[in-house]
């Protein structure tokens, strides 16, 4: 329980350019100033910052309990977060206000190195952002938008054939193979790929995407991708390797299957065990930083 | 808006407080009540915009999370419904000492208007109006049986709203809302708000503007 002794105490702070972001910033233990690693968690779609299941309220206290600070905040237009009045689309907003976030951090708490953490559109936006600014240094990619590769769509038409209300689906036009299809056809041709015009659902974004991964690999970011079993946009564990056979990941990758989980990991069970590897994965904020100052 | 921790006894709990719009003659207060569980999440906003808008009516307004979900403290499986009168009877004294008023009108969406029909039973001199914002009526539930509350409302003569929506917002099925033809003496509205739920003017997104406006309208 917070707020115990020895337990994380939690601040709700307004930050941003305009204090227009809402963050709840949860207090390493121990508290005694020698914390400068952060987790930063991002926002699921149009979910505010406690996640799914409360997911993100979990894994912040696990990780301060690791001597990290833990910031859930919501994106600008989100939850508790005012909209920004500058006019920037979707994408790049959310990224700008990464960018205030981390410069936040620095500022009022002296962070120098930063975990982004993100499910599904929030891990989109955590590849996006991170591979571009040196303070961040490590990324957690839950169910990230991984381009489809030809074992994919097997597997997919492979599970559709099964059910009769797929087949009504390709018959009513509905079906999302065919409008994935479509989708491909209409951005084909389009020439603009910058950040104003690029959705995360469109084709568009996969050589974004794939440029994002190859700085990340350059620039030495380790990189925890977890996938669950239930996503409509990866099917199997390697997926991420074989749509983007360009790139080595070497051992800054780690691949995570969740079999059994849904993409929200409803199971409590389920979100425990996550907690669990992001934990392992991270390591005590002390040790990681010895690690850092061995090399 | 202005996010912080209130609370003691081992139950922090997270608040946003909207401070009534600046030139307001009225000094009034009021707690929503939230839903719970994915409820809870889908609901958000509609709560946001619901405070928002009270504030600009001159209401002091206090948004909170149980013990136990949200943003406060505790883990979901410490954080039980019968805790929850408690919690808003925490959050009346919060808002009362911010804006120093000694009534607060309650308003609650789902499982948060059961524990809000729960406290208005305990604490009627501490309540100037309720609104209930499609219950839940399941026996036992928050303490409150579902026969038992028509008499409890009987307590708010003209200061009771029950209000019924075709979808709400946290996109349940009516079937199992109270049934308010049971409930005689009590302010009732049923708003057919299936679309738009937009209101472009507040950049607001999707929200069910015709039952906000109605909850306005009524405590106006």
């Amino acid at each position: 329980m917070a707020g115990v002794i020895g337990e994380p105490r939690e601040q709700a702070v307004r930050l941003g350019t305009q204090q227009a972001l809402v963050g709840i910033l949860t207090l390493p233990v121990p508290s005694d100033g020698s914390a400068d690693r952060a987790v930063v968690f991002l926002n699921t779609g149009v979910m505010h910052r406690v996640g799914h299941h409360r997911m993100f309220v979990m894994m912040a206290r696990a990780v301060a309990r690791s001597g990290y600070f833990a910031l859930r905040f919501d994106f600008s237009g989100i939850g508790d977060s005012e909209p920004r009045t500058d006019g920037l689309s979707p994408v790049a907003s959310c990224l700008a206000d990464i960018g205030d976030v981390l410069d936040w951090l620095q500022q009022e708490r002296g962070i120098r190195q930063v975990t982004l953490v993100g499910l599904c559109s929030g891990a989109d936006h955590a590849i996006l952002y991170g591979h571009g600014d040196p303070r961040v240094t490590a990324l957690v990619l839950i169910d990230p938008t991984v381009p489809a590769t030809p074992r994919y769509y097997g597997h997919y038409i492979r599970q559709r054939l099964i059910g009769p209300s797929n087949w009504f689906s390709v018959l009513t036009g509905r079906s999302f193979i065919l409008r994935s299809l479509a989708e491909q056809l209409r951005h084909m041709l389009g020439p603009a790929r910058d950040m104003h015009r690029v959705t995360l659902q469109n084709l568009r974004f996969h050589p974004i995407l794939e440029q994002s991964y190859r700085n990340s690999v350059a620039r030495g970011i380790r990189l925890l991708a977890a996938f669950s079993q239930d996503s409509t946009r990866q099917t199997y564990r390697e997926q991420i390797l074989d749509a983007f056979p360009n790139l080595t990941f070497g051992d800054r990758l780690q691949l995570e299957f969740f079999r059994d989980s849904d993409h929200t990991f409803s199971a409590r069970e389920d979100r425990a065990r996550l907690v669990e590897l992001v934990l392992a994965w991270l390591g005590p904020a002390r040790m990681a930083a010895a690690a850092d100052r061995e090399t | 808006m202005t996010p912080f921790y209130f609370g003691g006894g081992g139950r922090r709990l997270f608040g946003a407080y909207h401070p009534a719009a600046f030139g307001s003659e009225a000094t009034r207060a009021a707690v929503l009540c939230h839903p719970s569980g994915g409820e809870y999440l889908n609901a958000h906003r509609t709560m946001l915009q619901l405070a928002a808008k009270l504030a600009a009516q001159g209401f002091h307004t206090l948004r909170f999370d149980y013990f136990g979900t949200g943003d406060s403290a505790g883990d979901a499986i410490e954080g039980d419904i019968a805790g929850w009168p408690a919690d808003i009877e925490a959050a009346m004294d919060e808002i009362r000492d911010i804006a120093a008023t000694t009534t607060v009108t309650l308003i609650g969406l789902r499982l948060g208007a059961l524990a809000a029909a729960r406290v208005a039973v305990q604490d009627p001199g501490k309540i100037d109006a309720l609104v209930l914002w499609d219950p839940i009526a399941r026996d036992g539930v928050a303490g409150v049986p579902a026969a038992e509350l028509d008499a409890l409302l009987a307590r708010y003569p003209g200061r009771a709203l029950m209000l019924s929506t075709a979808q709400g917002p946290a996109r349940t099925q009516r079937s199992s809302s109270l049934d308010g033809q049971a409930l005689a003496g009590l302010s009732w509205a049923i708003v057919e708000d299936v679309e738009p739920w937009t209101d472009r003017s507040a950049n607001a997104g999707l929200v069910p503007v015709k039952a906000i406006q109605q909850i306005l309208t009524w405590l106006a």
